[in-house]
């Protein structure tokens, strides 16, 4: 807390801290498959975005060459 | 900030390193989940945005500049999830959590189990007066008083000038002490 010193709390305001206090000792349950769900979406979603990524380059470079010879045929 | 300790897990995880992304979310799932559990009903739902916030996170990561701590970034997508789900869901958040028994059984408590179970009964007591704020005052309470973080970061994080945020815990340690002074159990407050 670096702005610790420039608080000044009154005794109920301290006594409410200490009281909240213990909520800080709180660990997220199961909280190593929780790390490893994480993880594993974020693999999965990695995977999928890359997959779609590359679908939408195709796509627009399918699109791009197909315009240009569209257009190169109206030109003709 | 080269200071933060983050920093190189989350050079790192932009390069693609995904086992450098799994260690912040091993470093900061705790404190996350319990940022989001003060604004949602259920350690249900606390655990599924927990999830999001960092997989959010994960998508996003290429916009973080590093110019905050990287736990302020993430803890203002923490709370930005949580709020954006219990106003879109509509859900009341003010009560209790389902399994705060089992919450609190996983801290680390020391004691006879006569102790420690009169502890964990007076943290739900509290947790269900805590979850009587709204969730602005509960959001500062939080992240000063139970996380001890700086006016600067909570400010960061909640997307509040500094001034709001000191006027706001100072409303909401009045809130509270008049909730918990109110109360038929005794809190010891002093006068």
């Amino acid at each position: 807390m670096t702005d610790d010193a420039a608080e000044q709390l009154t005794p109920a305001e301290e006594r409410v801290r200490s009281l909240l206090q213990p909520f800080g000792e709180e660990r997220a349950p199961h909280g190593t498959e929780l790390t490893h769900a994480v993880a594993h979406r974020a693999r999965w979603q990695r995977s999928v975005r890359r997959v779609l990524v590359a679908v939408g380059t195709a796509a627009a470079a399918l699109g791009g060459g197909i315009g240009s010879l569209v257009r190169g045929r109206r030109n003709r | 900030m080269s200071s933060d300790p983050d920093q190189p897990l989350v050079r790192a995880a932009l390069g693609g390193d995904l086992h450098a992304f799994e260690q912040l979310v091993e470093r900061h799932r705790d404190v996350v989940f319990r940022v989001v559990a003060r604004l949602v009903a259920s350690d249900q739902e606390a655990e599924d945005l927990t999830q999001d916030t960092f997989l959010r996170a994960f998508h996003r990561l290429e916009r973080y500049r590093g110019e905050a701590p990287f736990r302020s970034w993430l803890l203002r997508i923490a709370h930005n999830t949580a709020v954006t789900y219990v106003t879109r869901s509509g859900r009341a958040d003010t009560q209790p959590l389902d399994a705060a028994g089992e919450q609190v059984a996983g801290s680390v408590e020391a004691g006879s189990p006569a102790d420690q179970l009169e502890r964990r009964e007076r943290r739900q007591r509290l947790d269900i007066k805590l979850k009587g704020l709204g969730p602005a005052h509960r959001t500062v309470l939080v992240l000063r008083d139970i996380e001890g973080l700086s006016y600067e970061e909570i400010a960061r994080i909640t997307d509040a000038p500094l001034g709001s945020v000191k006027g706001r815990l100072h409303r909401a340690r009045e809130e509270f002490i008049d909730v918990l002074r109110n109360n038929t159990y005794d809190w010891e407050l002093p006068r």
